[in-house]
C-alpha cells in the first residue's frame, strides 16, 4: 500500500488515512509501529466501525491456527508478545471505505476475517469508478 | 458560530454523506473527514493489532 501512495494522490489528490480504535494517547506510537507514513486517527468509541457494519470475528477465526503460527514466528524472532491494552476488543474486525470528493460514501468493504482486505487495485478501481445513478424509488439504495 | 458535528447514524450506506465527526489524529489534533477540501478519501479501518 505505502509503495503505491502516489497512485492514490494521482486521483484528485486522494487522501489515505488509517482509522483505529486504540486510545488517542497511544496513537503516536501506534502510527510509528503499524502505519507510518500514513496518517492515523482514532475512533475510540467504535461509532464509525458500527455505523459501517464492521463486525466482530469469531474466536476461532481471529485466534485460530494462522494467528498461532504468526505468534510462534514472532517469538522465534525474539519479539515480546503484549497483552491487549485497555481491554481493546481483539475480535473487532476492520474494513475499508472510499469517500468521494463530495463527502459521500462511494464504496464499503467490510472485512469478513482478520486477514480479509481489499487489494490496492480494488481500492484504486473504486476511486476511478463513477458513482452509481441513485435509485429514486429507494433513497437508501444506489 | 461554532460548528456542531453531525450525529453519526446507526448505519451508513453507499451514497450517504460521511458524518461530520471530530476524531483525534496521531499528532493529538482534531481531524474531521469533512475538512478535506474536495479530496476523495480512502479510510483503512484497522482491526485490533495485538
Amino acid at each position: 500500500m505505502c509503495e503505491r501512495l502516489d497512485e492514490f494522490d494521482a486521483i484528485d489528490r486522494t487522501e489515505v488515512v488509517v482509522v483505529t480504535f486504540t486510545r488517542a494517547r497511544n496513537l503516536r506510537g501506534y502510527q510509528r509501529r503499524f502505519a507510518e507514513p500514513l496518517f492515523v486517527v482514532s475512533d475510540e468509541s467504535l461509532v464509525l466501525y458500527r455505523a459501517l457494519g464492521f463486525g466482530r470475528g469469531s474466536v476461532a477465526r481471529v485466534w485460530g491456527p494462522r494467528a498461532a503460527k504468526k505468534y510462534v514466528q514472532l517469538l522465534r524472532q525474539g519479539k515480546q508478545l503484549e497483552r491487549p491494552k485497555n481491554r481493546e476488543d481483539t475480535l473487532q474486525l476492520g474494513g475499508n471505505v472510499v469517500i468521494d470528493a463530495e463527502g459521500r460514501l462511494r464504496w464499503i468493504y467490510p472485512g469478513e476475517g482478520p486477514d480479509d482486505r481489499p487489494t490496492v487495485d480494488m481500492l484504486l478501481e473504486a476511486l476511478r469508478t463513477p458513482p452509481p445513478i441513485p435509485d429514486r424509488t429507494n433513497p437508501r439504495r444506489m | 458560530m461554532e460548528r456542531l458535528p453531525d450525529p453519526v447514524p446507526d448505519r451508513l450506506s453507499i451514497g450517504d454523506r460521511f458524518p461530520d465527526i471530530d476524531l483525534v489524529d496521531h499528532r493529538g489534533r482534531v481531524w474531521n473527514p469533512a475538512d478535506r477540501q474536495g479530496r476523495p478519501l480512502v479510510a483503512i479501518f484497522h482491526r485490533h493489532l495485538a
